[in-house]
């Protein structure tokens, strides 16, 4: 049972890391030096198997994966102080995270009301 | 999770680009200040932020780590006259260039308001996804 939602699962957390990730760089529009960051699908597909997780020996240490995907961002125009946010851009593809994400859920709203008509069976 | 960690970031960029508009108030507040020594006159306030290790969430966060002094040149005015002019007679101003400051709260302004454009969506999101299968 546990994939019986198919892909949607996943597609879920990763448009929510992605969310993450656009809000971040939002955040650190004026931040100098900060470079933006994006996700890449391909590599996310790719690096499934080869995901690398640093073990915790004490409480005091920070966990660290190395999920690849999380890419640094080509600019178009950096500034001088060396940010490469692009705030339009980063505002479009929240906009798409939010629309593919709503997308995800509505599909998994879908299932899970088929599902609940199957077992009242009405 | 993620959508948690999203609004995390957009409250950080919220309360640093809140920080830079406080600044920026006082320092034009202060921009006619006057004094008797250049010690005592007012110097622009810039804030300082970057990105910081948050321990509690361990994620790197935005935050002002400093304000800093304008090092930028006073206004000297020759006015022996005036109640607050030193011995030789001149009175030094504040280095606070008002352009440049109201430059700053358009820059800070637009970037608060797209931050909480981010929690919006983040909001509505979660609120999505609390009423899934219903």
């Amino acid at each position: 049972m546990a994939d019986s939602f198919g892909i949607h699962e996943s597609a879920l957390l990763l448009h929510a890391k992605r969310t993450s990730i656009i809000a971040a760089n939002i955040a650190n529009a004026d931040t100098p030096g900060y470079k933006a960051q994006d996700l890449d699908f391909k590599s996310v597909l790719k690096g499934k198997a080869t995901q690398v997780v640093l073990s915790k020996s004490s409480s005091g240490h920070i966990g660290l994966k190395a999920s690849g995907g999380v890419k640094y961002i080509n600019p178009y125009a950096p500034s001088l102080d060396g940010n490469t946010v692009d705030v339009e851009q980063e505002k479009m593809k929240m906009m798409e995270a939010n629309q593919r994400y709503s997308a995800s859920l509505e599909f998994l709203n879908g299932a899970i009301k088929g599902r609940l008509q199957v077992i009242k069976g009405d | 999770m993620s959508l948690e960690s999203a609004l995390i970031h957009s409250k950080s960029g919220m309360l640093a680009q809140s920080a830079r508009i406080n600044a920026v108030a006082s320092n034009i507040a202060s921009a006619n200040a006057e004094s008797s020594n250049i010690g005592g006159a007012y110097k622009a306030k810039k804030v300082i932020f970057s990105n910081v290790l948050d321990r509690e969430s361990g994620m790197s966060v935005l935050k002002v780590v400093d304000v800093k002094k304008s090092q930028a040149q006073h206004q000297v005015r020759f006015d022996p006259g005036h109640p607050m002019a030193n011995e030789d007679g001149y009175v030094f101003g504040s280095n606070v260039s008002v352009i440049e400051e109201m430059t700053d709260m358009m820059s800070a302004t637009k970037s608060y308001e797209t931050n909480v454009l981010v929690a919006g969506q983040v909001k509505q999101m979660l609120t999505k996804t609390l009423q899934m299968g219903k």
